[in-house]
This record gives C-alpha cells, structure tokens and sequence, in this order.
C-alpha cells in the first residue's frame, strides 16, 4: 500500500499549524471550515474549475482513504468542498480525526506538486497562508519530493 | 525573470500646421523571437486578436509567451481557460518552456477558470463574470483560452446572432477597459469565411502544422491585423524550449544594404586562383564552386575561410555534410589550423542537418553567429547538403529561398562561398542543378577531364561580376598544402570542358610520376 511521502506530510502539518495558529479565537468553527483542502478551495477552484478540483480532490480522497479508513467514509461535493468531516469529528479520537485531516491533505498537495510543481504549489498555498516559507515544503532544494 | 516590456509605436498621422496629429497606436511585444518584426512592429493595443489553427500548433504556448511579455502586477494578463486542456495539465506542461516564470503566477498572470460558467450559466452572466474579473484587476491582457468553445455551445444553444451580440458586447467591454484581447480557439481553415467572428476581431494569427512525407513543419500567418503592415506570407515557426521562435521569409532583406562602388577584393586563400578572378574575390560578392565530388571544393572552401582567419576576419562555415570535427581535422592534413580559430571564437561551424529544417531558420542560425563573432567571410558547405536538410516542404521552394537568403547575408557584409555538387556530363558544362547563378556573383567551374589516360582536374572561372577575369581553363592538384594550381600552358589540349579533350600538339614528354596527384597525408 502506498502512504503519503513523509515529504508531504512534514507540508501539510506545516499549513495545518499556520493554520491553526492563524485560527486563534476561532475554536469552536466546525473542524472542515479550518480543513486545509477548504481552505484552498477557492483558489483552486478559480485555477481549474470546480470540476477540475472535484476531480483532483476526489482523487486525493481515493489516495488517503486506502492508508485512514475512516476517510471512506466522507464525500466530496460537486463544487470540490468535502461532506462529513465535522460527523467524523465528534466519533474519532483527536489523533486519528487529524491523522486522516494530514494524510488527505499530504495527498492533494502531493497530486499539486506532481502536476504543477513546487513553485506553483508554494505561490498558491501562499495566496492562503502567506508565511509558508519554501523549507516547508523541501528542506533540502533542488532535491524532488520524495 | 524580468519582465520584458517594450513597447513600440507606430508613428503617429502628422496632419497640417496647426492640425492635431492621428492617434498612436502603442504595439505590444509577443515575446516570441521574430513575430514582432512579421506582425508589424508588435500586437496593436486594445485589440482584438484571434490566435488559431489546428490542434498542437503552439496556439496556447503562443499565448502564453504573450501573456509573460506583458503582464506586470499593476497591469496583469488575465488568463480564462475555458473546457478546453486541463489547466493544472496546462501549467504543467508550459512551466517547461524557458519563458515561463512560476513566480510570476497570481501577480503578473492570473489564471481563472471559467468552465464551469461556461457550462451551467448563459452568456449574460459569463460576460459579468468576465467584466467582474476586468474591473477589479485592470489587467493589460485578456486571453480566453479556448473562446471557440463558447461560440460553439453558444450557437447551439441561442443561436448565432445572439451570439454575435455576445461577442459584440465582450469586445466593447475590453476595449473600453483598455484591455488587448487574445482569443485561442481550434479553427478549421474553411471557417473563416463563414463565421463572422473572423470579420468583426482586428486580428488573425493563423497558425498551421503541415507534414510531409516524415516532416513536421509548423507555419504561421498574419491573415489580418487592422492598423498596421504585417509581413504577408506564410513563416516557419519552431517550438523549442524556449517557446515559439518565428522567421519571417523576408528576414533582413529589408534591411539590406547595396553593394559599395569600390570594393576591396579579398583572397580566395590560392594566389594562382585569385589571380585567376582578377586579384580575388570582391568584399561582399557571394561566389559559387561548382563540381563533381572529389575535386576539391570543401578544400577550396576551407582555404577562403583559413584566408580570412589569417588576415583577421572571423569567419562561420555551414556545414550540412560532413561532421565539424572531421572538418577541422581535414583542414590540418592540408596545413590549416582551424581548431585555435574554432576554440577563440573567431571562427563558428553550423552543423545543421536536422532534415526538417527551413531556409529562414538556418538563416537566423547564420545570422545569430554572425552577431555573435562579427563574421566577414561565410561558407555554405553543400547546397546539396543544405536542400536535404530541409523539410520535404521547402525543398520545393529551395531556390526562391536560397535568393532571399544569399541576398539577405550579402547585405549583411559577408563575403559568402558556396559549394555545389554537379555531376559531369561529357555532353555540357552545367553550373549547378538549381539555376541558381542568376543569384551568385561569380562562379568557378570545377570538373574532370581525360588525358593521357588520366582523370585529371580543370578548374574555370565563369562568372565574375564586376570584374574581369581568366578565361584561361586551368589543371589542379590537391596536395598537402590545398588545391594548387598547375603552371598555364602545361596542357595543350582542346575540349577540356567536354571532359574528352584532343591534343593539338605533339605529346610532351612526362616525367614519371608516382602518384599523378600528391594526396594530403592524414
């Protein structure tokens, strides 16, 4: 079985913290409004289409699922946004509930970097997150992702 | 990467005294090498410019090239993709191009997808959500990526007057926000005479994918562009990494310049042999060696060139036949060093045998090195070998071309030398087999002739323009040292030229001779 590269997963706990420490005060928001694939929803969407983030998004749920299984349990939505997150949310632990929010997340920024590369990938999650440095997404430059 | 904005204009209408002038129109760069000079000067501003043609001719890497010359995050390119490839696919394959700066996305060129639109909502709301996306980000360029997707599903759905009025609309909306606008649509050639799309934008660029045989050559064509003289004609366009390269069929002939009245004539590298053309070849004049294989026309050609590396003149030798290496090693059996000259830079070999090749694109090559080294002295080494490098399509045209290029390099002040093979006939004295000495200066006339049961070399000068000349038939050999001219008179035979000469005098004694011609040591 094939898992998300210890790469993405090192970026996507990255965003995860920016993104939770830019959520400061907003606590008690359902879990899928601070989800990062939510997040970069707009972006996407406006890159591809809402079809063409549905299918990438969808994709990455195929990925994901196979490593968390729980993640089989969720639907993504014509328009790319992701149903049943916050249900999962009060039945899960908190570590599984995040593992499966990193391991969905490592997967659709690993399908971004795979398409459109590091550079894009960076300038998108930026337009959300703009202190992600480039380290955050490889540590070690001119090396690929693992 | 910098952004390179340059903007030309086109000279303003001066009206009477007093009068005010016309208005200027600003033109925009392409980015892409050699389409500014055949569109006019550049992409006028604020209009509106259809990019066609059949699928993978560069219509969307044209545009995106474009799109890099011009936007700025003040004024950005907004790029719409419509149902057309996948953008995420799209960017993937674009960012291999040199042209393309990832971090330039999102501020100078901002991509946004309007499929989904396209798909479920009418035109009215697509022209807002266009016109939303223009007044908030004042971009300087709109592309719709593919805009013939929407004109299809629009005349399906509410016809084509509707969606005349659609397109209608859009246009004054982007002029009246001072957009230029790039519509890229995969258009059949027959269509342009039906839809009125083609008669209501500004401009045409036409781009087309021809195979023949086992070539691929990709053309462009301004079919029309309002405002300003393009270059008419069909131009061969090459996609490489950096993008889109265009060679316009009239490159720099324009700019050519006429020959000076009194020229200095430059040695051929073979004393005997300038003086054979009246004291050498004249600074400018392009000069044709006409032979049969073997007699010595690549070693002619190599002596013009080591000439001129010895009197200062750096030269550029394009090559279609044999591998530089082997011609640089060729020329030090005959004692001439080309390897330093090559390794300073003052000389440059073209190795160009691609077998899809244009006339215009070796032209830009020869014109590229000449600019790079301050070229005097060129050499064209074989037509023969030139023509089968080309693609099967241009072959056809091959002399019209070789007239633009030869005329275009000897305005740009190259003394040029091309060699020709001709087969020996015993019944004619042929030039070469394209007709092409109306385009040369001066010709010299290499072939074999029979004698004393020897197949011995004679060389001619046929032609020299502006100047007198030997008419004196000459016996050669190639030594060690390059070709080298027998003494006048050593020969007295008549019909050299047929090649079956008869002897008008008694039999002259000869010495022994072992080999007949010293051959190079190699």
């Amino acid at each position: 079985m094939s898992r998300a590269s210890p790469q993405m997963r090192r970026f996507a706990a990255a965003l995860m913290a920016y993104e939770e420490a830019g959520a400061t005060g907003l606590r008690n928001h359902p879990p899928s409004e601070s989800y990062l694939a939510e997040k970069l929803r707009p972006q996407l969407s406006t890159l591809a289409g809402n079809g063409g983030f549905h299918a990438l998004h969808s994709r990455a749920l195929a990925l994901a699922s196979m490593e968390v299984p729980w993640l089989r349990g969720l639907q993504i939505q014509p328009d790319g946004s992701l149903e049943g997150m916050d249900e999962f949310h009060s039945r899960l632990t908190a570590d599984d509930f995040r593992e499966g929010q990193l391991v969905l997340s490592a997967r659709l920024l690993e399908l971004l970097v795979a398409f459109i590369g590091e550079k894009i990938t960076l300038n998108l999650v930026r337009e959300v997150w703009s202190p992600v440095r480039s380290d955050d997404l490889n540590p070690n430059p001119g090396a690929t992702h693992e | 990467m910098s952004n390179p904005v340059k903007v030309a204009k086109t000279r303003a209408t001066a009206g009477p005294a007093g009068q005010p002038h016309g208005v200027a129109i600003r033109k925009l760069p392409t980015g892409v090498r050699g389409l500014d000079e055949i569109v006019g000067g550049g992409v006028p501003e604020f209009s509106l410019t259809i990019i066609g043609g059949s699928p993978g001719c560069g219509k969307t890497t044209l545009a995106h090239q474009i799109a890099f010359a011009n936007g700025t995050p003040k004024r950005p390119v907004v790029y719409f993709t419509v149902l057309g490839e996948p953008v995420l696919k799209m960017l993937r394959y674009q960012q291999q191009y040199s042209f393309f700066d990832e971090s330039r996305l999102g501020k100078d060129i901002r991509f946004i997808n309007l499929s989904d639109v396209v798909m479920d909502q009418d035109l009215d709301v697509l022209l807002k959500e266009i016109t939303r996306h223009v007044e908030t980000t004042h971009p300087a360029i709109v592309v719709i990526d593919s805009f013939r997707t929407i004109v299809r599903k629009s005349i399906c759905e509410v016809g084509e007057v509707k969606t005349l009025i659609f397109v209608h609309r859009l246009a004054e909306v982007l002029t009246s926000w001072q957009v230029t606008t790039f519509l890229v649509g995969e258009y059949a050639e027959e269509e342009i005479h039906d839809n009125p799309l083609f008669t209501l934008v500004d401009g045409i660029l036409w781009l087309s994918q021809v195979s023949d045989r086992n070539s691929v050559v990709r053309k462009l064509r301004v079919m029309k562009l309002r405002g300003q003289a393009s270059v008419p004609g069909w131009h061969t366009i090459r996609i490489t990494q950096n993008g889109l390269q265009a060679f316009s069929r009239t490159l720099e002939l324009v700019g050519s310049t006429m020959k000076p009245q009194s020229r200095r004539r430059l040695s051929i590298g073979v004393p005997a042999v300038d003086g054979m053309l009246g004291g050498g070849i004249f600074e400018g004049d392009s000069l044709l060696v006409a032979g049969p294989s073997g007699t010595g026309k690549s070693v002619l050609a190599t002596q013009f060139i080591a000439e001129g590396l010895r009197q200062g003149e750096p030269g550029i030798m394009a090559i279609f036949e044999q591998r530089p290496e082997g011609y640089a090693h060729r020329a030090g059996t005959f004692g001439l060093d080309l390897k330093k000259a090559l390794k300073t830079g003052t000389l440059e070999t073209l190795y160009l045998r691609p077998l899809d090749l244009s006339v215009d694109e070796t032209m830009q090559e020869i014109l590229d090195a000449i600019g790079r080294i301050g070229a005097k002295r060129l050499v064209i080494d074989s037509l023969v070998g030139f023509e089968t490098a080309l693609a099967p399509g241009f072959r056809a045209e091959f002399r019209e071309s070789l007239y633009r290029m030869i005329g275009a390099l000897a305005g740009a002040g190259l003394t040029i030398l091309s060699t020709v093979e001709v087969e020996d006939t015993f019944t004619e004295l042929a030039f070469s087999r394209y007709a092409i000495s109306f385009l040369t200066d001066d010709i010299i006339r290499l072939r074999y002739a029979e004698i004393d049961g020897q197949l011995r070399k004679m060389m001619v000068v046929i032609k020299m323009r502006g100047g007198n000349h030997s008419k004196d038939i000459r016996e050669y050999v190639i030594t060690n040292k390059g070709v080298a001219l027998l003494r006048p008179g050593s020969t007295d035979y008549q019909g050299l030229t047929t090649g079956i000469p008869y002897q008008t005098g008694p039999r002259k004694a000869q010495a022994d001779e072992a080999p007949p011609e010293p051959k190079a040591v190699k």
